[in-house]
C-alpha cells in the first residue's frame, strides 16, 4: 500500500490528501497539521469581524469528520519535529512516526513580526488562525480606535470591516495607496474616497510604522513616522515568508523569493516529495520569473495537483497571470501588470482608459466601472489592466487573466462582443473602450 | 507551521538582492506616479539603503533595455526545474 503524507492542513494541504484518496482508495494518506482545524477560509476572518458573514461556523468547508470518512488518516494538533528522508519517516514533536513513499509540503506561510519596540504587547495582533480569530471577536466590542498596518489585501479587508464595529480605524503603510504593490494610484482613488466619505478611515499613507508603546504590557499607542496614533489594538499585516524550514532541513531547494522550488508537476529536487501552495515559488507567466502566491485558489488547484502525481498521475500546473480583486461597495480588481510595476521594471506599454456603466443606462442597477488596460506597443498584446467600480469586477479581472494567458490583442479586445441586457450589461463594454482608447495613442 | 515568526529563515544573497532591489524600484515607479497622477497618490516613504541603490544600481538598471533585462531576470532568478511550458497539455 503506497503512503502517502501531507504536512500542513490548509487549502494546498487538504486539496492534495483529498485528491489523493479520491484518485486511489487504496492509498494510505496521512494529513498532519499543528491547528486544530484544516479546511477553512482566512480570507473570510474580516467579513466576520464586520458581521458581513455572521458567524465563523460559515468559514469552514466541511467538518472533520468529512476527511476521516473520505478515508484520509487525519492528525491535528501534532507538530511535526522532523523528517528522516533517508528511512523516509516523519517524526512529531510526541514520538509518532509517519512512514511515507511520498510526501508532500503543504507548510504555506508566515507572518515576520517587524523589529519594532515594543512589538509583543497585548493588542498587537496577526490574522490567520480562525481559533485566534474566534477569541478576538468578541474584545472588538471594546475597542474603540484600531491601527491597520500595511494596505495589502488583508489590510482593506480588515480597515472596511473594523468601521462597521464601530471601531475608528486607522490605516499606516509606508506606499503611496492601497494595494500599491500591484494597483495604481489613479484606479484605487474611488475605494480610497468611499473608505473616508462613507466609512470614516483615516489613511497615513508614505508612513512608516516605528514601535508601540502600552501600559501595563497592553498597547496605548502606535508609533509612526507622522506621529503618534493612540489605540486599543493594532492589527499587523506583516510581510509573509514560506513556511521552508522543514523542507529546508531535508535538502530541498529554495530560490529567490525564499519558497520551495518546484517543477510543473510541484515536485521538488527531492525524489519522492512535492510541494504545493504557499510555501512555492509560482512561475508568472508574463516575467517567467518565479514569484510567491499567498492566495488560496493557487494554493487549492497546486495542493490537488500534488496529491494526483503523489498518487501516480501526470498533471501540470501552467504559468500565472494573477487575477486579483477585492471590496465591497466599490469593488476592485485587475491582472498581471499595473502602470507602476510596469514604470518599476522599465517595460514599454501603452495605457487604455474608460469609464462606463455595468447595466443599461436606464436600469436602477448600473454602475460605473473604470477600466484601465496596459498594452505591449509593439505587439499590442495586453499584458494587464485594472477595473474599479461596481459588480462586474471579479469577473472583468478572470476575463482579462486569461486573454492575457490567450496573447489577446488591443484590436481583439476593440472588437469583443458582450452581453446586452439591462440589469446586467451595457449596451457597450468598457474594456473595448479602454482598448480602442490605447489603439488611438498608438496611432495618435 | 506557527503563524508569526522572529527568526526567519537567513536569505540568501539572490533573495536579499531581490527583495530589496523590488522594493526599490516599486517605490521609484511609484514616486512617479504621484507625479503623473496629482492628487491620487502620497509619496511613499523612503527605507533604509534607498540611497545607495539610487547611486550604484538605479542608472545601471534604467539603461539596460527591457528585453535584456528580462533575460537578465529570467537568468538570475529561474531555476532548471522552472521552465514550466505554457501549454503543458499540448505535450500529452
Amino acid at each position: 500500500m503506497k503512503r502517502i503524507v501531507v504536512i500542513g492542513g490548509g487549502s494546498a494541504g487538504t486539496g492534495a490528501a483529498t485528491i489523493a484518496v479520491q484518485r486511489d482508495r487504496s492509498l494510505d494518506v496521512t494529513l498532519i497539521t499543528e491547528f486544530e482545524d484544516i479546511a477553512y477560509s482566512p480570507c473570510g476572518i474580516p467579513y466576520v469581524f464586520g458581521r458581513e458573514i455572521e458567524k465563523f461556523d460559515g468559514l469552514f468547508l466541511q467538518p472533520l469528520e468529512f476527511y476521516a470518512e473520505m478515508g484520509i488518516n487525519l492528525r491535528t494538533e501534532t507538530v511535526v519535529d522532523r523528517v528522516d528522508i533517508g528511512r523516509r519517516v516523519v517524526h512529531s514533536t510526541v514520538g509518532e512516526e509517519f512512514p511515507f513513499d511520498e510526501l508532500i509540503f503543504c507548510t504555506g506561510w508566515e507572518y515576520e513580526v517587524p523589529d519594532l519596540p515594543n512589538v509583543g504587547l497585548d493588542g498587537i495582533v496577526y490574522i490567520k488562525n480562525i481559533r485566534r480569530a474566534m477569541e478576538l471577536d468578541p474584545k472588538l466590542d471594546d475597542v474603540k480606535r484600531a491601527v491597520v498596518w500595511q494596505a495589502k489585501p488583508l489590510g482593506v479587508e480588515l480597515i472596511e470591516a473594523l468601521p462597521r464595529r464601530g471601531i475608528e480605524t486607522h490605516l499606516v503603510d509606508s506606499g503611496g495607496w492601497l494595494l500599491s504593490e500591484f494597483a495604481d494610484a489613479d484606479m484605487m482613488e474611488p475605494l480610497q474616497q468611499h473608505l473616508v466619505d462613507e466609512l470614516g478611515v483615516k489613511l497615513h499613507f508614505g508612513t512608516h510604522l516605528t514601535g508601540f508603546d502600552g501600559r501595563d504590557g497592553r498597547l496605548t499607542t502606535v508609533r509612526t513616522s507622522g506621529g503618534d496614533i493612540e489605540a486599543d489594538m493594532a492589527f499587523l499585516v506583516a510581510p509573509t515568508l514560506p513556511a521552508t524550514g522543514l523542507a529546508k532541513s531535508i535538502g530541498v531547494e529554495t530560490g529567490s523569493t525564499g519558497a520551495i522550488v518546484v517543477d510543473n508537476q510541484m515536485r521538488t529536487s527531492v525524489d519522492g516529495v512535492f510541494a504545493a501552495g504557499a510555501c512555492v515559488e509560482t512561475m508568472h507567466g508574463l516575467l517567467n520569473i518565479p514569484i510567491h502566491l499567498i492566495p488560496g485558489t493557487y494554493a487549492y488547484t497546486q495542493g490537488r495537483l500534488a496529491g494526483a502525481n503523489a498518487a501516480g498521475a501526470s498533471e501540470t500546473y501552467p504559468p500565472v497571470y494573477v487575477p486579483w480583486g477585492l471590496g465591497a461597495a466599490v469593488q476592485v480588481g485587475g491582472a498581471l501588470v499595473s502602470e507602476t510595476l510596469a514604470q518599476a521594471t522599465g517595460m514599454k506599454y501603452v495605457v487604455g482608459k474608460a469609464t462606463g456603466i455595468t447595466a443599461a443606462r436606464y436600469h436602477p442597477a448600473h454602475e460605473q466601472m473604470h477600466v484601465k488596460l496596459l498594452a505591449d506597443p509593439d505587439t499590442r498584446r495586453v499584458i494587464g489592466g485594472q477595473f474599479t467600480g461596481g459588480d462586474g469586477v471579479k469577473e472583468r479581472a478572470d476575463f482579462l487573466a486569461f486573454a492575457i494567458r490567450k496573447g489577446t490583442t488591443l484590436e481583439e479586445l476593440a472588437t469583443m462582443e458582450n452581453v446586452y441586457s439591462p440589469p446586467i450589461g451595457a449596451l457597450g463594454e468598457p474594456i473595448a473602450a479602454a482598448a480602442k482608447d490605447a489603439l488611438s495613442r498608438l496611432v495618435g | 507551521m506557527p503563524i508569526t515568526t522572529t527568526s526567519p529563515a537567513r536569505p540568501s544573497l539572490v533573495q536579499r538582492f531581490r527583495s530589496l532591489t523590488e522594493a526599490y524600484l516599486l517605490y521609484v515607479a511609484q514616486k512617479e506616479m504621484v507625479r503623473r497622477y496629482p492628487g491620487a497618490g502620497t509619496p511613499p516613504a523612503p527605507k533604509r539603503g534607498y540611497g545607495l541603490l539610487a547611486v550604484f544600481f538605479l542608472p545601471g538598471f534604467k539603461l539596460t533595455p527591457w528585453a535584456i533585462k528580462k533575460r537578465l531576470l529570467s537568468a538570475l532568478f529561474r531555476r532548471p526545474a522552472q521552465h514550466w511550458p505554457d501549454k503543458p497539455w499540448e505535450n500529452r
